[in-house]
């Protein structure tokens, strides 16, 4: 189907040049770009107030002047993406935004803040627990700090546009969940490379935009428009999940070994879409719930969620033959929710394969190997 | 009868086992590796056609496996080693759960089932401390005999302590101990016992159970094997040519491609049923 092709082909364009691809976005709907680092930014409060916010990823990109200001302990994304500002490639954004979630992220945006004083940053604290009534009240005060905030550089927001924005946000989501949804059952319809390039497409684009798109591709999906890959079918079933998965090009290795990704549990991803299980009728409650009541991101906790059994839930609900972790070099906070997780896996019956990635290079060829052995594994359980 | 080839192209050498279609071992052979790893491949598989005096026609499959496993141009296709070196083990002896594999450049931990599958892995990173290399750096630094180095190691009464894991460091820690006079076996023991608790860290991820062998070129280092076994507590033993385990397993899948074999099944299942 010739439409959904261009739209596919056109969210490739995101994993190319995801800077220029969302400048020209921006562009195209008259709106500033603003940045943001982490999935808990409350992004419709910047579109509401005419911006738009585009996610901020790790480039590939040596980390000299970056290396200088943070120790090389330092996760890779965190590097990364500061010398990326220092080299200016953030200088077309009106400003970015950081969420206090680990204290490296929070550290990077003290220096951003005295080191790129020209590209503002919005620094936004989250509760440490996110279940329960008293992290609500705190991050609402948070949410109601940051919209003075915007208001005092740009305009009053009034409360029915970012209601508004905030459904649109939420529809955006839904969507999200039935392509997900889709996907699962008809997996090899899209490689999961796409899905990664529709995934990352919707951080850099207009999100209205991209709602009504996944809309039509959902439909194709649904009305049969869209053929099963035979190259993809009957490929062992992988989920991947992580610190982050920012790069294009994990994903196609991952496939390249005859794995196929069908579901992903990472920020950057699924997460970003998860539904809220309340909704509000005051705006910034409904932000609230929209962003404290998903899965907490492993620098965070949530008393109710075990997160290796949540993990355990989700490969089960996707019919995965195993899991990938892409554990990011340095990352403290899933390094140690990555036991946990694992144990729960191995218990399960799930296998699992970890590779410890750094953001900002290529995947090592050693890497190729464990995928396709992993690939092998899989293949060989299968058969038994 | 036709012969079958399986070729282990490592990151030192190329290593070549072919078999008869019972799985027999009719020949090997073992080449120094180097940069043309595609070369030394197909040298090796020559020299193992010509010591069982057999043709290349005779050979009705080849499967390649190992880290140059895709430069092999004979090969019909590829297996990775984690899956050879499981295979190849669980032909030799059917009881075995665990194989710990040291080569040139890397290591890794693999964990079977009573089947002889793969049920799971480890690898170790990017860095080359704790394998072959290592010891061949150090072998080289202190100019003795890579294949010295277990015994005179195992002679040692106070080993030395190598405090730093990364090669380079480590062969500047040497010649640095060299020079205070520490006796080379003491050197050789701290060297190989860096190495152990590096493998045994691994097999330690992987949980690695007994029934378990050491494989690849530093199984034949006996100082480098007692201490993992020390290590893990448990025991290990080494297989007759560790360093072919994965050649030998690329060759019975080259061998299941041309003559369809039964399920693989291990004694205890063969027993209990």
């Amino acid at each position: 189907m010739k439409q959904v092709e261009e739209i596919i082909g056109m969210m490739r364009e995101a994993l190319e040049d995801p800077l220029s691809f969302a400048r020209r976005n921006a562009a195209a709907h008259n709106r500033h770009p603003i940045g943001y680092f982490c999935s808990y930014a409350p992004q419709e409060l910047f579109y509401a107030a005419g911006l738009h916010p585009v996610r901020v990823f790790a480039p590939e990109i040596e980390t000299g002047r970056a290396d200088e200001l943070v120790q090389t302990y330092a996760c890779s994304f965190a590097r990364a993406c500061l010398e990326a500002g220092i080299s200016g490639l953030f200088d077309f954004m009106d400003g970015v935004v950081f969420v206090h979630t680990c204290d490296t992220i929070q550290n990077v945006a003290d220096l951003w803040k005295h080191r790129l004083p020209h590209v503002p940053a919005y620094i936004i604290s989250l509760p440490n627990r996110t279940d329960g009534p008293a992290p609500r009240k705190f991050f609402r005060r948070e949410l109601e700090r940051i919209r003075r905030e915007i208001e005092a550089r740009y305009a009053p927001i009034p409360d029915g546009l970012i209601l508004d924005t905030a459904r649109m946000y939420l529809q955006h989501q839904q969507l999200m969940q039935d392509l997900y949804a889709l996907r699962r059952d008809r997996p090899a319809v899209l490689s999961g490379y796409d899905m990664f390039a529709i995934v990352m497409a919707a951080f850099f684009m207009d999100r209205a935009e991209h709602a009504e798109l996944v809309g039509l591709l959902c439909q194709a999906i649904r009305e049969g428009h869209l053929e099963e890959r035979a190259d993809l079918a009957g490929r062992p079933r992988v989920l991947v999940t992580g610190s982050m998965c920012s790069r294009p090009h994990f994903m196609r290795e991952i496939e390249e070994a005859g794995l196929l990704v069908v579901d992903d549990d990472l920020c950057a991803g699924s997460r970003s879409f998860a539904l809220p299980s309340n909704l509000a009728d005051d705006p910034l409650d409904l932000l609230v719930e929209n962003y404290l009541s998903r899965r907490a991101c492993p620098a965070l906790h949530m008393a109710a969620v075990h997160p290796g059994e949540a993990l355990v839930n989700q490969a089960s609900k996707a019919r995965v033959d195993g899991v990938i972790f892409l554990q990011t070099l340095s990352c403290d906070p899933k390094a140690f929710e990555h036991p946990v997780e694992s144990g729960v896996l191995a218990a399960a019956g799930i296998p699992a394969l970890t590779l410890t990635v750094e953001q900002h290079r290529p995947l090592a060829d050693q890497f190729r190997t464990r995928l396709a052995a992993f690939a092998e594994l899989l293949q060989a359980k299968r058969s038994a | 009868m036709p012969l079958f080839a399986g070729i282990d192209a490592g990151s030192t050498t190329a290593k070549v086992v072919l078999i008869d279609d019972a799985g027999a071992v009719v020949a090997r052979s073992i080449r120094p590796g180097g940069a043309n790893l595609a070369a030394a491949a197909g040298a090796a598989l020559r020299d193992a056609l010509s010591a069982g005096g057999a043709e290349r026609d005779d050979v009705a499959g080849i499967v390649a496996t190992g880290y140059g496993r895709n430069a092999v141009a004979e090969a019909d296709r590829t297996v990775t080693e984690i899956t050879c070196h499981a295979r190849g083990i669980f032909h030799l002896d059917p009881t075995v759960r665990g194989v710990i594999d040291i080569g040139g450049q890397d290591s890794k931990a693999i964990v079977l089932d009573p089947s002889g599958n793969v049920v799971r892995f480890e690898m170790n990173d990017k860095c080359a401390a704790g394998t072959g290399r290592f010891l061949e750096v150090m072998a080289r630094t202190l100019e003795v005999p890579l294949e010295d180095m277990g015994r005179l190691a195992l002679e040692s009464r106070d080993p030395a302590v190598i405090s730093s894991t990364c090669t380079v460091f480590a062969e500047s820690e040497v010649v640095s101990l060299a020079a205070q006079g520490r006796a080379v076996e003491d050197i050789l023991a701290g060297l190989c016992r860096a190495v152990a608790v590096r493998a045994a860290g691994l097999a330690g991820r992987a949980r690695i159970q007994p029934p378990a062998v050491m494989t690849g070129g530093v199984a034949r280092n006996a100082a480098v094997v007692a201490m993992v076994a020390e290590k893990l507590n448990i025991p290990l033993t080494v297989p007759p040519e560790p360093q072919f385990s994965g050649a030998l397993g690329a060759a019975l899948f080259a061998r299941d491609t041309a003559v369809p074999q039964p399920p693989r099944v291990s004694r205890a299942q063969e027993i209990s049923s």
